[in-house]
């Protein structure tokens, strides 16, 4: 970073607007900024350290703002109304790119009478970046402005600061310097991750102690016997099932003897309610026994008739086919004379008819002469057009031809006066003229000609033709119309003939048609007249035949069946006595077969059911007896039996029951202990694996804690590794100020310090003069000029290693405000040509700004680059001289 | 002709700034005064560095003056020229010189008009061409010339606007830094001023008969004619060999005669251990020697020995500086084991293993692994290893 101009406006004695420019002053040469005591140098430096880092409100209220106009404020603060009443704007150029930091103290625009200070004032601050705003300094060096004061730019009276810094603060300055910050960190992480792992490893120990202490395991968790005290545990347990199984075991023995015998009753039980079931079914089916015996009866008498009755039934039937033919025998008869009335009188008016043939036939006559006479007229008709078109014709050939005679007999009195005039000319006083033969010629003609005699005369002979055309066309129209008027002529006879009125031909084509039509239907009518009445006739003499047809059947039928009558009922009356049947009595017994059938079936069932009940009694008994030895007599003993047996039954059911109770309760003990040998086996494996996570956990936590204290300044240097890492870089810092220091007093040698003492102090980061003529001495011991370019050999030398590269830090400038006059002439002389080597210094970085406040006289004759500061009546102002 | 020439008095010096000189000083201002009785001389040449500082000691001031009072005035034919050197405080150097007398030329600012100062004697004309010594940003503001950017081009610009006379002897006089080849010899106490004096090479001078410069304390000559004559005294600890002396130029015959000028107190440089510089004492040096002489010693010792002073001023009386031959010892206090080089250099695992070895390893005890083990219960390669995953852990924590 190289500062390029600082203005200062009402800060300390820079009352007016002040710049001061440091491009002035070239750049890689020392310059001095000089003037009396108390002329301001040393506020440039506060300025500076204030644009880059701001600022508290009671310094910049108190110590920066201009006195004189801090007084005016207060006084009369209308006056600053709205103005800006300090100003300090720092200029510098930081990586190649220009920046611009504007601090402003302002008083607002305030309404009061008499305000508060802490009221109207306000502090604006503007950073640019070129000529963008941006929100703040562009620094990635992160020391803070006291380690800055310490560093970059020396104040007056505190060049020995780091000299005599802590080194705590020391620490801090080179850590923000050599970025070591993560070294640092990393311990930190470290750290909590040691107290991480730690809650982990607590967790785990709580775990594995619940484990224990819900099995009543009095031990500590590392103890090795622990599972094997968990194991005999289960094995103690898995005895205990087992007995309770053998116990089981004999329960369920007794239990199946006890169901056996249970079924063996109830087996028996079944007998005798089927034996009881079977008796009373028994019983039952006695009751029927007389209704059996009916039916047996009905079903005989049935039998008896069976093969008389269709006899019976059939001559029921043939007399009452008789009676139908009968009578339909008579009611055809009546239709038949019907129809044969009705047929006569059709066939008159057939008759009828046949005498009105002959009108008709007229008629029709009438008709072929009417109808001829159609075309006729339709002829007339157009001939009479024709006719009336040629007489148009005519007339039209007519006109033009007059037209055209017109036309000759101008054109012939055009020749004339052609003939007249060519006549004229050729006439010559006294020749005879050749038309009149006079020799005088008084008056010859004189006419314009508008054509030309020959033109003329071919317009004649046009016309001519055109004459000769129209008149021959006339004669074929005269022709035409004479033959029209011929082929006319027939019709018009003809028609007079008929007694037409040859004036009204339309009226004779509607009188015509008229007639036509109403001929025509006339005929038509009569014809389907006659057609119909044929159909009819034709139809009633069918009728008449079928219905005959019918009647001669039915009189057949009837006397066929009146034999086969006679024949049956001979038989009939033979059955009759023979079975010793009367009539009545084939009615009263008869059954359809199907009924017999059903009856029969009936019986059939009842000594079935019978034989089958005793046989099912005889087995139970049989059974009874041998399997139970069980004799009955009557029925009250069966029941009796049955009801001992259920009463034993109920016992052994009791007995099973609470066999199976007991079961029960075995299997449940069972159970549970299964459910106990469970969950300590999960706790055995649980407790395994907890085991070797708390054991890795446990190993991870040592190494780490052990790590963390070398790491930190548990370990036999006690140094921590970031204090290391500072501690190398302090020694180069020591070196390289050593190589200045060697410059201005090589009896000096700075010392690094040796490693801490014990205890709990960090070490390292001291630093020792060490005086080769006497010894170690302590910094303290230093004379106040010594301590001058001691601490100048610091601050050159860490400005040094900045400038290696070394970090990456970007300040290019150092400021060292005093301590100059410390020192002696040649002291002085040696500082000054140190300083200078900065310049000289081949390191690669480019430009560096190095500036020097004094007021010590020799300096101000050997820098030739100067910013003078003047004070005059407490206001400071620039001038240069360069 | 014949030129008595001298340079780099350095009056008010003193000794590693502690020392005064003005004794010493007095007494060889008085022994050239004394050769300046004896051998005749045209002319008298102090080529800069009068003065020791800008801030001119009372001293210094009284020295010169009384040298002076008692030259110039008693040898009217001797025309004696001085010069500033980077040493001088040129304006006060310069104080009255136009009032003085007529053979005593002191010049610090360059005035073409006054050059050459010519002497004629025997038929030959010498031209004296005495140039004062300037600062580079001096000379640029002076003379309003800013192409100059160092000494020798600032020579190059003089010797431009000198119109040498190839008739006659032209001697050069001025105070400088001359580069031949680099085979120059220099002094500690040369440049121990604000603003350097950089390098001019001899081939400038080349227009010359004779140049006599001043600035090197050791006397020395370059090809043929440039000379230096010199400082009179041992200044640094560097000169502790040198002859100190002047130069008594004879262009007639040639010859440039060394005079020595031989101090009252002498400057002697002793190395050894500290037994061997006890005991070779008497062997090396006489009585008064110890008394009165100035010593700087460079002790051959592996380690510091403090207050060692205290311990040698007993025999040796003035020591000027103790000095350690080995100046390693002073550094290493701590057993740091890496350089900040180095530890740029180093990964972060790398950097632990070191830092491992500065904790369990020392000079009797160097084996680390065993070393690790004892103390941690831990082996290293374990422990590396488990610090270079914290340490991925801690960089992805860090994105």
């Amino acid at each position: 970073m190289i500062l390029k101009s600082l203005t200062l406006e009402g800060f300390k004695s820079y009352k007016n607007k002040t710049v001061i420019d440091f491009t002035k002053m070239p750049l890689n040469h020392l310059f001095l900024i000089q003037g009396k005591t108390g002329s301001g140098k040393s506020s440039i430096l506060d300025a500076i350290i204030y644009a880059l880092y701001d600022s508290d409100k009671n310094t910049l209220l108190n110590y920066y703002l201009t006195n004189s106009l801090k007084e005016n404020l207060y006084q009369d603060p209308h006056s600053y109304k709205g103005k800006t009443i300090m100003q300090v704007e720092l200029e510098f150029n930081y990586k190649e790119q220009d920046y611009k930091i504007v601090r402003k103290l302002n008083i607002k625009n305030f309404r009061k009478e008499h305000p508060n200070l802490e009221e109207i004032i306000e502090f604006k601050h503007n950073i640019y970046k070129g000529n963008k705003m941006i929100d703040s300094p562009p620094m990635d060096i992160h020391l803070s402005p006291e380690q800055f004061t310490k560093s970059i730019i020396i104040p007056q009276n505190q060049f020995d600061k780091f000299l005599k810094a802590d080194a705590k603060d020391k620490e801090s300055i080179l850590k923000n310097i050599f970025n070591t910050e993560k070294y640092e960190l990393f311990t930190n992480f470290l750290k909590d991750k040691i107290f991480n792992i730690k809650n982990q490893i607590d967790k785990l120990k709580d775990h594995l102690e619940n484990i224990l202490i819900k099995n009543q395991i009095e031990k500590s968790i590392e103890d090795p016997s622990i599972k094997d005290i968990l194991k005999q545990k289960i094995e103690n347990y898995q005895k205990k099932i087992h007995e309770y199984e053998n116990e089981i075991q004999k329960k369920e023995t007794q239990k199946k003897e006890s169901e056996k015998l249970l079924q063996q009753n109830l087996n028996q039980i079944l007998l005798l309610n089927d034996l009881i079931e079977n008796l009373k079914r028994k019983n039952e089916l006695q009751k029927k026994e007389a209704m059996i015996k009916n039916l047996e009866e009905k079903i005989r008498n049935a039998n008896k008739v069976m093969d008389i009755y269709p006899i019976y039934k059939n001559i029921q039937e043939i007399e009452s086919q008789i009676k139908n033919n009968s009578k339909q025998e008579e009611s055809l008869k009546k239709e038949l004379s019907n129809i044969q009335n009705l047929l006569q009188q059709k066939k008159e008016i057939q008759q009828q008819l046949e005498n009105q043939k002959e009108i008709i036939e007229n008629k029709k006559t009438r008709l072929k002469e009417i109808e001829k006479i159609q075309p006729k007229l339709n002829i007339f008709k157009s001939i009479q057009k024709e006719i009336d078109q040629i007489q148009q014709e005519k007339n039209k050939i007519e006109e033009q031809l007059k037209k055209l005679k017109i036309q000759y007999e101008n054109i012939n009195q055009q020749l004339e006066t052609i003939y007249k005039s060519y006549f004229a000319k050729q006439l010559k006083e006294n020749e005879p003229c050749p038309i009149c033969g006079s020799k005088e010629h008084p008056h010859p003609f004189r006419e314009k000609l508008d054509e030309e005699p020959d033109i003329i005369l071919n317009k004649k002979k046009q016309i001519e033709n055109q004459i000769k055309l129209l008149e021959n066309k006339l004669q074929e129209a005269e022709k035409q119309h004479h033959k029209k008027e011929i082929e006319i002529q027939s019709i018009k006879t003809f028609l007079q003939e008929n007694q037409y009125d040859l004036k009204d031909i339309e009226k004779i084509q509607k009188d015509i048609k008229k007639e036509i039509d109403s001929l025509i239907k006339e005929i038509r009518d009569y014809e389907n007249q006659t057609k119909n009445l044929q159909k009819e006739i034709n139809s009633f003499i069918k009728q008449e035949g079928e219905i005959t047809g019918i009647i001669q059947q039915l009189e057949n039928q009837i006397q066929l069946d009146q034999k086969n009558l006679k024949e049956k009922n001979k038989l009939f009356l033979e059955f009759l006595e023979k079975n010793q049947i009367t009539k009545e009595e084939i009615e009263k017994y008869y059954l359809k077969q199907e009924e017999v059938n059903q009856l029969q079936k009936e019986v059939q069932d009842y000594d079935l059911e019978k034989a089958k009940i005793d046989s099912l009694i005889e087995k139970n008994s049989n059974r009874l007896m041998q399997e139970f030895s069980f004799f009955y007599k009557d029925f009250q003993e069966i029941s009796s039996q049955k009801q001992k047996l259920e009463k034993d039954n109920l016992e052994i059911q009791n007995h099973i029951e609470e066999l199976n109770k007991k079961i029960n309760e075995y299997n449940k003990e069972i159970g549970t202990l299964n459910q106990n040998i469970k969950t300590i086996e999960e706790d055995l494996k649980e407790f395994t694996k907890k085991e070797k996570e708390y054991d890795k956990w446990n190993n991870q936590y040592k190494k780490l804690e052990t790590l963390y204290n070398i790491l930190s300044n548990n370990n036999p240097k006690r140094i921590s590794l970031h204090r290391y890492v500072i501690q190398v870089y302090f020694e180069t810092v020591i070196k390289f100020a050593n190589e200045r220091l060697k410059k201005i007093e090589p009896r000096y040698i700075l010392k690094a310090s040796e490693e801490a003492k014990t205890g709990k102090r960090l070490a390292g980061l001291n630093i020792k003069i060490l005086d080769t003529w006497e010894g170690e001495r302590k910094v303290e011991s230093l004379s106040g000029g010594e301590s001058f370019y001691v601490s100048l050999a610091l601050a050159l030398g860490l400005y040094d290693i900045i400038h290696t590269n070394f970090s990456n830090l970007n300040f290019d400038f150092l400021f060292i405000d005093e301590g100059f006059g410390s020192l002696d002439e040649q002291t002085l002389q040696k500082v000054l040509a140190t300083i200078n080597e900065i310049f000289i210094h081949k390191d690669g970085s480019a430009q560096k700004q190095v500036g020097v406040i004094s007021h010590v006289e020799s300096m101000k004759l050997q820098i030739p680059y100067q910013i003078i500061i003047n004070n005059t009546n407490g206001v400071s102002e620039v001038s240069y001289k360069y | 002709m014949r030129i008595f020439h001298t340079a780099d008095w350095h009056l008010g010096k003193k000794l590693n700034e502690s020392i005064n000189l003005t004794d010493v000083q007095e007494d060889l201002l008085n022994q050239m005064k004394q050769i300046l009785r004896e051998e005749n001389v045209d002319v008298f040449v102090l080529a800069g560095d009068v003065y020791q500082s800008i801030q001119v000691s009372d001293d210094a001031v009284r020295l010169l003056n009384n040298f002076l009072k008692e030259t110039v005035t008693t040898l009217p034919n001797t025309l004696f020229i001085i010069l500033n050197g980077n040493h001088d405080p040129a304006e006060k150097l310069n104080f009255a010189s136009d009032l003085l007398r007529e053979n005593l030329k002191i010049i610090s600012k360059l005035n073409y008009k006054l050059l050459p100062i010519s002497i004629s004697k025997n038929g030959k004309i010498y031209d004296f061409y005495p140039i004062p010594f300037y600062r580079v940003n001096e000379y640029r503001f002076t003379f309003e010339n800013f192409t100059i950017n160092e000494t020798k081009d600032i020579y190059k610009d003089i010797l431009k606007n000198l119109h040498i006379n190839k008739n006659h002897k032209n001697i050069l006089i001025t105070h400088t830094a001359i580069d031949f080849m680099n085979k120059q010899e220099r002094a500690d106490s040369e440049d121990d001023t604000y603003g350097n004096v950089g390098l001019v090479p001899s081939s400038i001078f080349s227009d010359f008969d004779l140049v006599l410069l001043g600035h090197f304390h050791k006397h020395q000559k370059f090809e043929k004619h440039i000379y230096y004559s010199g400082s009179i005294y041992k200044y640094s600890a560097s000169e502790h060999n040198n002859k100190k002396g002047v130069i008594i130029h004879d262009l007639n015959t040639q010859k440039n005669e060394f005079i020595e000028l031989i101090p009252e107190r002498n400057v002697h440089y002793i190395q050894g251990t500290f037994e061997e510089i006890i005991n070779n004492i008497y062997k090396n040096f006489k009585k008064h020697q110890l008394e009165t002489d100035f010593f700087y010693i460079e002790l051959n010792e592996k380690n510091f020995i403090p207050y060692v002073k205290d311990e040698l001023s007993r025999y040796y009386k003035n020591i000027i500086n103790i000095s350690y031959k080995n100046e390693e010892i002073f550094f290493n206090t701590t057993s740091i084991n890496i350089n900040h080089k180095e530890i740029n250099q180093l990964n972060e695992i790398e950097l632990f293993k070191k830092f491992l070895e500065f904790l369990y390893t020392d000079e009797e005890n160097q084996d680390l692994e065993d070393n690790v083990f004892n103390e941690t219960g831990f082996k290293t390669k374990d422990l590396i290893d488990t610090y270079k995953e914290l340490w991925d852990e801690f960089k992805n924590t860090q994105t």
